[in-house]
């Protein structure tokens, strides 16, 4: 399917997106949705291992290694993607994030297509959390040792045990935190300011209007093709690098 | 201030000898708990492919799994509840049946995999099956390491 110019003039009336304009293009949204689908899992799959008569977390641990890969291919899609997903669009400069943030005292901030410059620092947070939280999983120990990260052998004991902590202290007191306050800042967005972010996330779509970020919007061709070599690129970097690392994927058969 | 004194005293008896008997319960189960962890150690590292399987030295652990676990439902009195480093969370009082269903468990299962590890493949199904018991009670009961 042929990704619209965002740049594009106003749609007339009669257009199935009358009154809309592009702002996602379809991976960044699918991107989106499948972290969302994975945490939930991750943190279930932990949560309820006992329930799921999974002692050996194998659901937990290919999870943890499918959200790695889709963290690497977000970097990727960063650089190569559509324009509101490329990191040079979105991250702001400190004066930038400033402005912005007085701007909203006053009630008077712009509207970006993509991230705001407020959205793009949590956005920044959360794939450098997510993608730590990841990395630290390849290190962690079960805690009655029944199995392991892949690549935990080059830690010592106490670097495991640290890894872990860390890896379940991350998700618990930090990520949870800025997760929330994504959803909230979104929420707050739709109700007081009218701008639904949320609906756009799905759709991809957003009201026309007068964007501060319009000028430096475009899509990529073919983004779904583009998007799928780069997913496999990624998982490449993912699984082969443990595996030329010489990790060991411990118990991971899942039937 | 005779009187207080000895008011005082007998408090301070009471107190002491109450802690004294929660230590000493405390550091029994404490002890129990560590000789399973110990045990757990060896098979833990077959489990990681780190040193080659041993049926005789699965049996043993499973051994001390099931002499142990024996002992501890009875180890978690109502006055052993804090003090002595213990990890135990408050949750578990409000849960004994649970808690003492779960040991009952774990002596269970050991003792069922003490016939089925024979091989290294019958291990890796079962020896985590014996473990998880440990692991879904430290969940709900034993306070988060630092």
């Amino acid at each position: 399917m042929p990704e619209s110019d965002p740049q594009a003039p106003p749609a007339q009336p009669g257009d199935r997106h009358s009154g809309s304009v592009k702002a996602w293009d379809a991976p960044t949204r699918i991107f989106h949705w499948l972290l969302v689908i994975l945490i939930t899992v991750s943190w279930a799959t932990y949560e309820y291992s006992e329930a799921l008569d999974d002692p050996v977390l194998k659901w937990h641990r290919w999870s943890g290694l499918l959200i790695l890969t889709l963290l690497v291919w977000r970097l990727l899609w960063g650089v190569f993607g559509s324009s509101t997903a490329r990191f040079s669009n979105f991250i702001p400069t400190p004066r930038g994030l400033v402005a912005y943030a007085s701007a909203i005292r006053f009630g008077c901030q712009p509207k970006y297509l993509g991230h705001n410059p407020l959205g793009a620092m949590m956005i920044a947070a959360l794939v450098a959390l997510l993608l730590t939280q990841a990395v630290l999983g390849l290190f962690t120990v079960e805690h009655n040792d029944l199995t392991a990260g892949p690549l935990y052998r080059y830690l010592s004991e106490a670097g495991r045990k640290a890894a872990t902590s860390w890896h379940r202290f991350l998700f618990e007191e930090v990520t949870l935190w800025f997760i929330g306050i994504h959803i909230l800042a979104n929420v707050a967005y739709a109700v007081f300011r009218r701008e639904p972010l949320i609906k756009a996330m799905i759709s991809g779509r957003k009201p026309a209007s007068d964007y501060a970020d319009a000028r430096t919007l475009g899509s990529v061709p073919r983004p779904m093709l583009r998007a799928g070599l780069l997913l496999a690129l990624s998982a490449v970097i993912v699984f082969g690098g443990i595996w030329a690392a010489g990790g060991k994927f411990l118990q991971m058969r899942l039937w | 201030m005779l009187r207080s004194l000895v008011i005082g005293l007998l408090t301070f008896i009471t107190v002491t000898s109450a802690v004294a008997q929660n230590l000493e319960v405390i550091k029994a189960r404490k002890d129990l708990l560590g000789d399973m962890g110990d045990a757990a150690k060896q098979p833990g590292k077959m489990m990681k492919q780190e040193i080659p399987f041993n049926a005789d030295a699965v049996k043993a652990s499973l051994d001390v799994f099931i002499a142990k676990a024996s002992k501890l439902p009875e180890m978690f009195p109502e006055d052993s509840k804090s003090g002595g480093k213990t990890e135990a969370l408050p949750a578990l009082w409000d849960n004994k049946d649970d808690v003492t269903s779960r040991f009952k468990k774990l002596v269970e299962t050991a003792k069922a995999a003490k016939d089925n590890v024979a091989d290294e493949f019958d291990f890796m199904d079962t020896w985590p099956k014996v473990v998880g018991n440990c692991g879904g009670c430290h969940k709900k009961y034993r306070a988060e390491k630092k």
